[in-house]
Protein backbone atom coordinates (compact mmCIF):
# COMPACT_ATOMS: atom_id res chain seq x y z
CA UNK A 1 0.00 0.00 0.00
CA UNK A 2 1.07 3.40 -0.81
CA UNK A 3 0.04 6.58 0.87
CA UNK A 4 0.13 9.50 -1.56
CA UNK A 5 -0.20 13.32 -0.95
CA UNK A 6 -3.03 14.26 -2.85
CA UNK A 7 -1.29 17.28 -5.06
CA UNK A 8 1.45 13.52 -5.99
CA UNK A 9 -1.33 11.35 -6.96
CA UNK A 10 -3.44 13.70 -8.76
CA UNK A 11 -0.74 15.13 -10.90
CA UNK A 12 0.40 11.32 -12.03
CA UNK A 13 -3.03 10.34 -12.44
CA UNK A 14 -4.14 13.30 -14.20
CA UNK A 15 -0.99 12.30 -16.93
CA UNK A 16 -2.09 8.64 -16.77
CA UNK A 17 -5.34 9.13 -17.61
CA UNK A 18 -4.65 11.52 -20.60
CA UNK A 19 -2.76 8.73 -22.16
CA UNK A 20 -4.65 6.21 -21.66
CA UNK A 21 -7.69 7.97 -22.61
CA UNK A 22 -9.91 7.42 -19.46
CA UNK A 23 -12.68 9.67 -18.95
CA UNK A 24 -11.63 10.32 -15.84
CA UNK A 25 -13.06 13.87 -15.32
CA UNK A 26 -16.60 14.75 -15.62
CA UNK A 27 -19.11 17.76 -15.10
CA UNK A 28 -22.96 17.23 -14.83
CA UNK A 29 -24.98 20.04 -14.87
CA UNK A 30 -27.73 18.54 -12.79
CA UNK A 31 -30.58 21.74 -13.61
CA UNK A 32 -30.69 24.49 -15.28
CA UNK A 33 -32.84 25.76 -13.35
CA UNK A 34 -32.05 28.45 -10.58
CA UNK A 35 -33.40 31.30 -8.41
CA UNK A 36 -31.20 34.28 -9.11
CA UNK A 37 -31.48 35.87 -12.54
CA UNK A 38 -28.22 37.04 -12.67
CA UNK A 39 -27.52 38.79 -16.13
CA UNK A 40 -24.28 37.50 -16.85
CA UNK A 41 -24.91 33.44 -17.28
CA UNK A 42 -24.97 31.46 -20.27
CA UNK A 43 -27.71 28.74 -18.86
CA UNK A 44 -29.77 30.00 -16.33
CA UNK A 45 -33.84 28.81 -16.74
CA UNK A 46 -36.57 30.35 -13.84
CA UNK A 47 -36.46 27.75 -10.78
CA UNK A 48 -40.14 27.17 -11.88
CA UNK A 49 -39.75 26.19 -15.32
CA UNK A 50 -41.19 23.38 -14.51
CA UNK A 51 -40.83 22.01 -19.19
CA UNK A 52 -37.08 22.64 -17.83
CA UNK A 53 -37.83 20.19 -15.12
CA UNK A 54 -39.49 17.46 -16.73
CA UNK A 55 -36.64 17.36 -19.19
CA UNK A 56 -34.21 16.66 -16.48
CA UNK A 57 -32.76 13.22 -15.77
CA UNK A 58 -34.34 11.98 -13.11
CA UNK A 59 -32.58 10.21 -9.74
CA UNK A 60 -32.65 6.67 -11.44
CA UNK A 61 -31.28 8.08 -14.61
CA UNK A 62 -28.17 10.05 -12.32
CA UNK A 63 -27.48 6.78 -11.15
CA UNK A 64 -27.35 4.44 -13.80
CA UNK A 65 -24.57 7.00 -15.73
CA UNK A 66 -23.09 7.08 -12.20
CA UNK A 67 -22.36 3.69 -12.53
CA UNK A 68 -20.91 3.46 -15.75
CA UNK A 69 -19.46 6.26 -15.35
CA UNK A 70 -17.32 4.87 -12.45
CA UNK A 71 -16.94 1.43 -14.40
CA UNK A 72 -15.38 3.48 -17.08
CA UNK A 73 -12.51 4.86 -14.17
CA UNK A 74 -14.10 8.50 -14.22
CA UNK A 75 -12.89 9.33 -10.21
CA UNK A 76 -13.55 13.73 -10.54
CA UNK A 77 -16.94 14.44 -10.59
CA UNK A 78 -17.73 18.31 -10.41
CA UNK A 79 -21.55 19.27 -10.04
CA UNK A 80 -22.98 22.25 -11.34
CA UNK A 81 -26.18 23.91 -12.60
CA UNK A 82 -27.88 26.53 -12.76
CA UNK A 83 -28.25 25.49 -9.04
CA UNK A 84 -27.96 22.10 -7.91
CA UNK A 85 -29.59 22.39 -4.37
CA UNK A 86 -32.80 23.63 -6.23
CA UNK A 87 -33.05 20.21 -7.11
CA UNK A 88 -35.15 18.32 -4.02
CA UNK A 89 -33.41 15.13 -4.32
CA UNK A 90 -29.96 16.81 -5.27
CA UNK A 91 -28.82 15.13 -1.87
CA UNK A 92 -29.68 11.84 -3.07
CA UNK A 93 -27.69 12.40 -6.39
CA UNK A 94 -24.65 13.22 -4.48
CA UNK A 95 -24.59 10.79 -1.96
CA UNK A 96 -25.25 7.94 -4.44
CA UNK A 97 -22.02 9.49 -6.33
CA UNK A 98 -20.04 9.62 -2.93
CA UNK A 99 -20.80 5.82 -2.43
CA UNK A 100 -19.26 5.08 -5.77
CA UNK A 101 -16.06 6.55 -4.69
CA UNK A 102 -15.84 10.07 -6.61
CA UNK A 103 -14.02 12.92 -5.82
CA UNK A 104 -16.90 15.74 -5.95
CA UNK A 105 -16.50 19.14 -6.59
CA UNK A 106 -20.03 20.88 -5.98
CA UNK A 107 -20.50 24.84 -7.61
CA UNK A 108 -23.23 26.49 -6.31
CA UNK A 109 -24.75 30.23 -5.46
CA UNK A 110 -24.81 28.81 -1.69
CA UNK A 111 -27.99 30.89 -1.52
CA UNK A 112 -29.77 27.51 -0.78
CA UNK A 113 -27.98 25.93 2.16
CA UNK A 114 -29.38 25.39 4.99
CA UNK A 115 -28.39 24.07 8.35
CA UNK A 116 -29.59 20.81 7.99
CA UNK A 117 -27.54 20.91 3.86
CA UNK A 118 -24.42 21.78 5.54
CA UNK A 119 -24.69 19.47 8.35
CA UNK A 120 -25.11 16.61 5.88
CA UNK A 121 -22.13 18.06 4.13
CA UNK A 122 -19.88 17.82 6.87
CA UNK A 123 -20.81 14.31 7.05
CA UNK A 124 -20.48 13.70 3.52
CA UNK A 125 -17.73 15.34 2.56
CA UNK A 126 -17.32 16.73 -0.91
CA UNK A 127 -13.45 17.33 -2.43
CA UNK A 128 -14.64 20.80 -2.32
CA UNK A 129 -17.44 22.88 -2.58
CA UNK A 130 -17.04 26.66 -4.42
CA UNK A 131 -19.77 29.37 -3.90
CA UNK A 132 -20.00 32.19 -6.31
CA UNK A 133 -20.16 35.38 -5.37
CA UNK A 134 -20.93 38.77 -7.48
CA UNK A 135 -20.34 41.44 -5.02
CA UNK A 136 -19.68 42.72 -1.14
CA UNK A 137 -22.68 44.74 -0.84
CA UNK A 138 -26.55 44.01 -1.23
CA UNK A 139 -26.95 46.42 -3.61
CA UNK A 140 -24.69 44.96 -6.01
CA UNK A 141 -24.90 41.50 -5.10
CA UNK A 142 -28.81 41.69 -5.72
CA UNK A 143 -28.23 44.55 -9.17
CA UNK A 144 -26.71 41.29 -10.82
CA UNK A 145 -28.93 38.46 -9.31
CA UNK A 146 -31.91 40.40 -10.18
CA UNK A 147 -33.23 38.77 -6.88
CA UNK A 148 -34.08 40.69 -2.88
CA UNK A 149 -32.71 39.36 -0.10
CA UNK A 150 -30.38 36.94 -2.27
CA UNK A 151 -27.13 38.43 -1.13
CA UNK A 152 -28.01 37.25 2.51
CA UNK A 153 -29.02 34.21 2.19
CA UNK A 154 -25.46 33.96 0.04
CA UNK A 155 -23.81 34.87 3.24
CA UNK A 156 -25.70 32.96 5.00
CA UNK A 157 -24.99 29.58 2.99
CA UNK A 158 -20.88 30.78 3.28
CA UNK A 159 -21.01 31.16 6.52
CA UNK A 160 -22.90 28.11 7.58
CA UNK A 161 -20.00 26.07 5.34
CA UNK A 162 -17.50 27.70 6.61
CA UNK A 163 -18.43 27.12 10.38
CA UNK A 164 -18.30 23.03 8.98
CA UNK A 165 -14.77 23.60 8.11
CA UNK A 166 -15.93 22.12 4.77
CA UNK A 167 -12.93 22.59 2.37
CA UNK A 168 -14.52 26.18 0.74
CA UNK A 169 -13.70 28.17 -1.77
CA UNK A 170 -15.27 31.44 -3.67
CA UNK A 171 -14.96 32.52 -6.48
CA UNK A 172 -16.17 35.02 -9.14
CA UNK A 173 -17.26 36.26 -12.71
CA UNK A 174 -16.10 39.53 -13.02
CA UNK A 175 -18.12 42.35 -15.23
CA UNK A 176 -19.15 46.08 -15.46
CA UNK A 177 -21.61 45.61 -12.65
CA UNK A 178 -19.24 44.80 -9.80
CA UNK A 179 -15.73 45.18 -10.80
CA UNK A 180 -15.35 47.99 -8.19
CA UNK A 181 -15.94 45.81 -5.80
CA UNK A 182 -13.54 42.30 -7.03
CA UNK A 183 -11.43 44.01 -3.75
CA UNK A 184 -13.91 43.55 -1.50
CA UNK A 185 -14.56 40.22 -2.33
CA UNK A 186 -10.98 38.97 -2.20
CA UNK A 187 -10.69 40.52 1.06
CA UNK A 188 -13.86 38.54 2.33
CA UNK A 189 -12.50 35.33 1.27
CA UNK A 190 -9.37 36.12 3.12
CA UNK A 191 -10.71 37.08 5.71
CA UNK A 192 -12.63 33.41 5.92
CA UNK A 193 -9.41 31.59 4.82
CA UNK A 194 -10.93 30.33 1.66
CA UNK A 195 -9.04 30.45 -2.15
CA UNK A 196 -10.78 32.74 -4.15
CA UNK A 197 -10.22 33.21 -8.14
CA UNK A 198 -11.94 35.22 -10.66
CA UNK A 199 -12.74 35.23 -14.56
CA UNK A 200 -13.90 38.01 -16.66
CA UNK A 201 -14.23 35.66 -19.85
CA UNK A 202 -18.08 35.94 -20.60
CA UNK A 203 -19.46 34.31 -23.31
CA UNK A 204 -22.99 34.07 -24.93
CA UNK A 205 -25.57 32.14 -24.21
CA UNK A 206 -25.74 28.42 -24.91
CA UNK A 207 -28.42 29.35 -27.20
CA UNK A 208 -26.09 31.73 -28.71
CA UNK A 209 -28.12 34.83 -27.38
CA UNK A 210 -25.89 37.59 -26.78
CA UNK A 211 -27.00 39.23 -23.13
CA UNK A 212 -24.44 38.24 -21.38
CA UNK A 213 -21.79 40.33 -23.47
CA UNK A 214 -23.89 43.66 -22.34
CA UNK A 215 -22.00 43.73 -19.12
CA UNK A 216 -18.71 42.42 -20.64
CA UNK A 217 -15.77 44.32 -19.75
CA UNK A 218 -13.76 45.48 -22.55
CA UNK A 219 -10.29 43.54 -23.49
CA UNK A 220 -8.11 46.12 -21.92
CA UNK A 221 -9.87 46.63 -18.99
CA UNK A 222 -9.87 42.48 -18.66
CA UNK A 223 -5.79 42.81 -18.85
CA UNK A 224 -5.98 45.53 -16.19
CA UNK A 225 -7.65 43.37 -13.99
CA UNK A 226 -4.24 41.19 -14.14
CA UNK A 227 -1.97 43.95 -14.11
CA UNK A 228 -3.79 44.77 -10.79
CA UNK A 229 -2.76 41.28 -9.18
CA UNK A 230 0.69 40.56 -9.04
CA UNK A 231 0.38 36.84 -8.54
CA UNK A 232 -1.93 36.62 -11.49
CA UNK A 233 0.82 38.15 -13.77
CA UNK A 234 3.22 35.53 -12.50
CA UNK A 235 0.77 33.03 -13.00
CA UNK A 236 -0.40 34.14 -16.57
CA UNK A 237 3.47 34.24 -17.28
CA UNK A 238 4.20 30.60 -16.27
CA UNK A 239 1.06 29.23 -17.92
CA UNK A 240 2.74 30.82 -20.82
CA UNK A 241 6.02 29.25 -20.50
CA UNK A 242 4.20 26.04 -20.36
CA UNK A 243 1.19 26.17 -23.05
CA UNK A 244 2.29 29.08 -25.52
CA UNK A 245 3.73 27.86 -28.85
CA UNK A 246 2.81 26.22 -31.49
CA UNK A 247 1.21 22.72 -31.58
CA UNK A 248 3.31 19.79 -30.89
CA UNK A 249 2.94 17.68 -34.19
CA UNK A 250 1.10 18.52 -37.31
CA UNK A 251 -1.83 16.05 -36.59
CA UNK A 252 -2.75 18.56 -33.04
CA UNK A 253 -2.52 21.48 -35.89
CA UNK A 254 -5.12 19.90 -38.00
CA UNK A 255 -7.48 19.12 -34.93
CA UNK A 256 -10.47 21.58 -34.14
CA UNK A 257 -10.00 20.65 -30.28
CA UNK A 258 -6.70 21.28 -28.47
CA UNK A 259 -8.05 21.28 -25.16
CA UNK A 260 -8.76 18.68 -22.27
CA UNK A 261 -12.13 17.59 -23.40
CA UNK A 262 -12.82 14.35 -25.18
CA UNK A 263 -9.23 13.24 -23.64
CA UNK A 264 -10.31 13.00 -19.96
CA UNK A 265 -13.12 15.27 -19.57
CA UNK A 266 -16.52 15.37 -20.33
CA UNK A 267 -20.17 16.99 -19.50
CA UNK A 268 -23.28 16.14 -19.11
CA UNK A 269 -26.10 18.53 -19.37
CA UNK A 270 -29.04 18.41 -17.58
CA UNK A 271 -31.43 16.33 -20.18
CA UNK A 272 -28.36 13.50 -20.48
CA UNK A 273 -26.42 14.30 -23.35
CA UNK A 274 -22.73 14.26 -23.41
CA UNK A 275 -20.33 16.73 -24.68
CA UNK A 276 -16.81 17.25 -24.43
CA UNK A 277 -17.49 20.40 -21.88
CA UNK A 278 -20.82 22.14 -20.66
CA UNK A 279 -20.17 24.57 -23.63
CA UNK A 280 -19.78 22.83 -26.30
CA UNK A 281 -23.02 21.63 -27.38
CA UNK A 282 -22.73 21.45 -31.78
CA UNK A 283 -21.80 17.59 -31.11
CA UNK A 284 -23.81 15.25 -28.47
CA UNK A 285 -24.63 11.78 -27.54
CA UNK A 286 -27.55 10.82 -25.84
CA UNK A 287 -27.29 9.07 -22.70
CA UNK A 288 -30.94 8.32 -22.30
CA UNK A 289 -30.67 6.25 -25.81
CA UNK A 290 -27.20 4.82 -25.12
CA UNK A 291 -24.54 3.81 -22.58
CA UNK A 292 -21.86 5.85 -21.09
CA UNK A 293 -19.36 3.61 -23.11
CA UNK A 294 -21.04 4.06 -26.34
CA UNK A 295 -20.67 8.05 -25.72
CA UNK A 296 -17.26 8.21 -24.29
CA UNK A 297 -16.33 6.70 -27.33
CA UNK A 298 -18.18 9.05 -29.71
CA UNK A 299 -16.55 11.53 -27.86
CA UNK A 300 -13.10 10.25 -28.49
CA UNK A 301 -12.93 8.24 -32.07
CA UNK A 302 -15.24 10.96 -33.81
CA UNK A 303 -15.47 14.36 -32.08
CA UNK A 304 -12.35 15.16 -30.56
CA UNK A 305 -10.71 14.24 -33.91
CA UNK A 306 -13.00 16.62 -36.19
CA UNK A 307 -9.86 18.05 -38.16
CA UNK A 308 -10.15 22.03 -38.98
CA UNK A 309 -11.84 22.81 -42.53
CA UNK A 310 -9.72 25.36 -43.25
CA UNK A 311 -6.38 27.70 -41.86
CA UNK A 312 -7.13 30.38 -39.55
CA UNK A 313 -5.02 32.99 -37.87
CA UNK A 314 -5.82 30.54 -34.86
CA UNK A 315 -4.03 27.95 -36.46
CA UNK A 316 -0.72 28.68 -36.29
CA UNK A 317 -1.73 31.13 -32.93
CA UNK A 318 1.28 30.84 -30.51
CA UNK A 319 -0.40 32.83 -27.99
CA UNK A 320 -4.05 30.64 -27.99
CA UNK A 321 -3.11 29.69 -24.48
CA UNK A 322 -3.45 33.57 -23.63
CA UNK A 323 -7.04 33.64 -24.88
CA UNK A 324 -9.29 31.05 -24.14
CA UNK A 325 -10.33 30.58 -27.80
CA UNK A 326 -11.79 27.31 -28.18
CA UNK A 327 -14.47 25.81 -30.57
CA UNK A 328 -17.43 26.05 -28.09
CA UNK A 329 -16.51 29.85 -27.28
CA UNK A 330 -16.24 30.15 -31.38
CA UNK A 331 -19.64 28.38 -31.68
CA UNK A 332 -21.61 30.73 -28.90
CA UNK A 333 -20.19 33.99 -30.53
CA UNK A 334 -20.47 32.67 -34.33
CA UNK A 335 -22.14 29.50 -35.00
CA UNK A 336 -19.20 28.41 -36.00
CA UNK A 337 -16.70 26.63 -34.02
CA UNK A 338 -13.53 27.28 -36.64
CA UNK A 339 -14.11 31.07 -36.88
CA UNK A 340 -11.37 33.29 -34.72
CA UNK A 341 -13.29 35.26 -32.28
CA UNK A 342 -12.15 38.59 -32.07
CA UNK A 343 -12.67 39.74 -28.96
CA UNK A 344 -10.68 36.50 -27.51
CA UNK A 345 -8.06 38.02 -30.13
CA UNK A 346 -7.70 41.38 -28.73
CA UNK A 347 -7.79 40.03 -24.73
CA UNK A 348 -4.74 37.71 -25.96
CA UNK A 349 -2.50 40.11 -27.71
CA UNK A 350 -3.20 42.66 -25.31
CA UNK A 351 -2.37 40.24 -22.59
CA UNK A 352 0.66 39.10 -24.25
CA UNK A 353 2.11 42.84 -24.99
CA UNK A 354 1.59 43.77 -21.57
CA UNK A 355 3.17 40.72 -20.25
CA UNK A 356 5.59 40.72 -22.33
CA UNK A 357 5.43 37.54 -23.82
CA UNK A 358 6.34 37.54 -27.77
CA UNK A 359 3.87 36.87 -30.11
CA UNK A 360 5.03 35.47 -33.67
CA UNK A 361 3.69 36.69 -36.61
CA UNK A 362 0.92 34.33 -37.46
CA UNK A 363 -1.67 34.51 -40.11
CA UNK A 364 -3.40 38.17 -41.09
CA UNK A 365 -3.48 39.30 -37.63
CA UNK A 366 -4.25 42.67 -37.41
CA UNK A 367 -3.50 42.61 -33.47
CA UNK A 368 -0.01 41.34 -34.08
CA UNK A 369 1.83 44.80 -35.63
CA UNK A 370 0.25 46.42 -32.47
CA UNK A 371 1.45 44.05 -29.15
CA UNK A 372 4.55 46.70 -28.58
CA UNK A 373 2.33 49.48 -27.87
CA UNK A 374 0.56 47.53 -24.99
CA UNK A 375 4.23 46.76 -23.55
CA UNK A 376 4.20 50.03 -22.04
CA UNK A 377 1.19 48.62 -19.45
CA UNK A 378 4.61 46.16 -18.34
CA UNK A 379 5.45 49.01 -16.36
CA UNK A 380 2.31 48.23 -14.18
CA UNK A 381 3.21 44.56 -14.57
CA UNK A 382 6.70 45.21 -12.55
CA UNK A 383 5.17 47.38 -9.83
CA UNK A 384 2.22 44.69 -9.40
CA UNK A 385 5.34 41.75 -9.10
CA UNK A 386 6.93 43.78 -6.73
CA UNK A 387 3.93 44.46 -4.44
CA UNK A 388 3.27 40.93 -4.10
CA UNK A 389 6.95 40.13 -3.64
CA UNK A 390 6.81 42.66 -0.58
CA UNK A 391 3.36 40.85 0.52
CA UNK A 392 5.17 37.44 0.26
CA UNK A 393 8.41 39.01 2.52
CA UNK A 394 5.97 40.63 4.90
CA UNK B 1 -3.06 -9.37 15.87
CA UNK B 2 -7.03 -9.74 14.92
CA UNK B 3 -8.17 -12.97 12.71
CA UNK B 4 -10.39 -11.55 10.36
CA UNK B 5 -10.89 -7.56 9.15
CA UNK B 6 -13.24 -5.74 7.69
CA UNK B 7 -13.41 -2.41 5.66
CA UNK B 8 -14.83 0.60 7.72
CA UNK B 9 -17.91 1.62 5.77
CA UNK B 10 -16.62 4.83 6.03
CA UNK B 11 -14.11 4.11 2.58
CA UNK B 12 -14.73 2.88 -0.75
CA UNK B 13 -12.17 1.21 -3.60
CA UNK B 14 -12.09 2.50 -6.63
CA UNK B 15 -10.20 0.50 -9.51
CA UNK B 16 -9.12 2.83 -12.04
CA UNK B 17 -6.81 1.97 -15.33
CA UNK B 18 -6.07 -1.27 -13.52
CA UNK B 19 -5.54 0.12 -10.34
CA UNK B 20 -7.14 0.68 -7.32
CA UNK B 21 -6.87 3.36 -5.01
CA UNK B 22 -8.85 3.61 -1.71
CA UNK B 23 -10.90 6.65 -1.11
CA UNK B 24 -13.10 8.10 2.38
CA UNK B 25 -16.64 8.76 1.54
CA UNK B 26 -17.65 9.49 5.01
CA UNK B 27 -17.27 10.93 8.29
CA UNK B 28 -14.33 13.28 9.85
CA UNK B 29 -11.89 11.54 7.14
CA UNK B 30 -10.31 15.10 6.76
CA UNK B 31 -10.17 17.19 3.58
CA UNK B 32 -8.40 14.89 0.79
CA UNK B 33 -4.49 15.40 1.84
CA UNK B 34 -3.86 11.77 1.00
CA UNK B 35 -4.72 8.56 -0.88
CA UNK B 36 -4.00 5.30 -0.82
CA UNK B 37 -2.78 3.33 -3.45
CA UNK B 38 -2.85 -0.22 -3.64
CA UNK B 39 -0.90 -2.61 -5.51
CA UNK B 40 -1.63 -5.79 -7.11
CA UNK B 41 -1.34 -8.07 -3.86
CA UNK B 42 -3.18 -5.25 -2.10
CA UNK B 43 -5.93 -5.07 -4.38
CA UNK B 44 -6.24 -9.19 -3.64
CA UNK B 45 -6.28 -8.53 -0.04
CA UNK B 46 -8.75 -5.50 0.00
CA UNK B 47 -11.41 -8.14 -1.84
CA UNK B 48 -10.38 -10.61 1.09
CA UNK B 49 -11.15 -7.94 4.30
CA UNK B 50 -14.55 -9.49 4.55
CA UNK B 51 -15.13 -10.04 7.96
CA UNK B 52 -15.23 -13.29 6.96
CA UNK B 53 -11.88 -14.54 5.34
CA UNK B 54 -8.97 -14.84 8.40
CA UNK B 55 -6.03 -13.25 7.95
CA UNK B 56 -4.50 -17.46 7.23
CA UNK B 57 -6.64 -17.21 4.14
CA UNK B 58 -5.41 -14.36 3.00
CA UNK B 59 -2.02 -15.60 2.97
CA UNK B 60 -2.70 -18.64 1.58
CA UNK B 61 -4.35 -16.99 -1.29
CA UNK B 62 -1.50 -14.11 -1.85
CA UNK B 63 0.78 -17.40 -2.25
CA UNK B 64 -1.72 -18.63 -4.77
CA UNK B 65 -1.79 -16.03 -6.60
CA UNK B 66 1.93 -14.48 -6.74
CA UNK B 67 4.92 -16.13 -7.21
CA UNK B 68 5.94 -16.02 -3.41
CA UNK B 69 7.37 -17.73 -0.93
CA UNK B 70 4.87 -18.32 2.05
CA UNK B 71 6.99 -16.60 4.93
CA UNK B 72 7.31 -13.76 2.43
CA UNK B 73 3.54 -13.22 1.89
CA UNK B 74 2.85 -13.12 5.71
CA UNK B 75 5.33 -10.52 6.04
CA UNK B 76 3.68 -8.79 3.22
CA UNK B 77 -0.25 -9.52 4.27
CA UNK B 78 0.49 -8.82 8.12
CA UNK B 79 2.34 -5.19 7.06
CA UNK B 80 -0.68 -3.88 4.90
CA UNK B 81 -3.23 -5.12 7.46
CA UNK B 82 -1.10 -3.13 10.16
CA UNK B 83 -1.32 0.66 7.79
CA UNK B 84 -4.46 -0.04 7.18
CA UNK B 85 -5.81 -0.77 10.70
CA UNK B 86 -3.74 2.07 11.86
CA UNK B 87 -4.91 4.59 9.00
CA UNK B 88 -8.44 3.87 10.37
CA UNK B 89 -9.46 1.91 7.31
CA UNK B 90 -10.06 -1.69 8.68
CA UNK B 91 -11.06 -2.99 11.84
CA UNK B 92 -11.03 -6.38 13.60
CA UNK B 93 -14.04 -8.27 12.80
Amino acid sequence: MTEQRYRDFSAEWHGRMVRQRVAADATIEVTRRCPQHCVHCYNNLPAGDAQAARGELTLEEHCRILDEMAEAGCLWLMYTGGEPFLRSDFLDIYTYAKKKGFLITLFTSGTLITPEIADYLAEWRPFSIEVTIYGRTRETYERVTGVAGSYERCLRGIHLLAERRLPLKLKTMVFSLNRHELGGMKQFARELGADFRFDAMLNPRIDCSRGPLAVRLQPREIVQLDLDDGQRVSEWKEFATRFCGLPATPEQSEQVYSCGGGVMGFAIDPEGRMSVCVLSRFATYDLRRGSFREGWDYLTREVRRTKITRPTKCTDCGIKALCGMCPANAELESGDPEAPVDFLCRVAHLRAGAMGIPVRAHGACRYCTGVEEYGQQAVGVREAEEAEEAVREA
Amino acid sequence: MAERFRKKGDYVARVIAGETIVVPIRGQVGDLESIYNLNEVGSLLWELMDGQTPVRGMVEAVCREFDVTPEQAEVDTLEFLNGLEAAGVVEAA
